[in-house]
């Protein structure tokens, strides 16, 4: 299994990789789930910066479930994880999306809803930063 | 259909709030009553909040957790003051609290620094301008 490629040390998006052809309807959000293109949840939460990067709005794309996690050849089974990007990439990334006021999206039990980042979290986060600096 | 659920435009819908206990007093945080301010320098991080006539600040180290309750209160509409310095009187309610900061530990002034500073002194006791430099 080859790891997820990255650019700049972030996870490219999906329909820049190989994957095989959907036998789902796009259209029909039933056939469809959430995928975060930094995976996998275990790797991303051992830092506040690391998991934020992972909740960032536009590192998640709804894919077909087949193309996703469903049956044998799925992204899942094709790629390994990305390799972790270094602090300096992930504080990058966080500052662009707080520029833009990006939201995180974030799975509540069984839905996901979307929640700012807030002036507290920055802060946090940038300590952190420094911290693994 | 119980109360919870009724939709009732008239009924006014109770904002978000937290609310604690201090030796015996119950303290209502809403977002008519409190205010968070955020600096540059973590420790002076406070909620700033009305309880009945009067005004209370409470500082980072007072909370464990306090960038919880300060992300609970920004997602919630409370009024969130980012400043790259504290105020005056946020200042100096936090070293009445917490002991200024010790004076840096200056150098012993030798016989020649004193010179320099008997000097200086004169200077600004007799000069009053560059032209008395050439007076």
């Amino acid at each position: 299994m080859i790891s997820y490629p990255t650019r700049r040390g972030l996870a490219i998006p999906t329909c820049e990789v190989d994957l095989p052809p959907t036998h789902l309807n796009w259209e029909n959000p039933n056939h469809l789930n959430n995928h975060h293109l930094e995976f996998s949840r275990r790797m991303f939460s051992h830092s506040m910066m690391l998991q934020t990067l992972r909740d960032l709005e536009f590192m998640q794309e709804m894919l077909p479930m087949d193309i996703h996690n469903m049956g044998k050849h799925n992204l899942h089974t094709i790629y390994g994880p990305p390799a972790l990007p270094t602090p300096r990439q992930v504080m990058d990334r966080i500052t662009d999306a707080w520029d833009t006021d990006e939201r995180l999206h974030i799975s509540n039990g069984r839905t996901y809803e979307y929640k700012p980042i807030t002036h507290a979290l920055y802060k946090q986060l940038k300590r952190e930063y420094w911290q693994a600096k | 259909m119980t109360e919870k659920h009724t939709n009732d435009p008239n009924k006014k819908r109770e904002g978000p709030r937290l609310s604690f206990e201090f030796e015996g007093t119950r303290f209502e945080l809403r977002p008519d009553n409190s205010h968070v301010y955020l600096h540059e320098e973590d420790r002076y991080d406070h909620i700033f909040f009305k309880h009945e006539a009067d005004w209370y600040r409470m500082f980072r180290a007072q909370m464990a957790n306090f960038d919880s309750i300060a992300e609970f209160m920004e997602i919630n509409g409370y009024p969130v003051h980012v400043q790259d310095a504290p105020m005056q009187q946020d200042f100096e309610a936090y070293h009445k609290a917490y002991g200024w900061d010790p004076l840096p530990e200056l150098e012993p002034i030798t016989p020649r620094r004193e010179k320099q500073i008997q000097f200086g002194m004169y200077i600004l006791d007799h000069v009053q301008s560059v032209e008395d430099l050439w007076a």
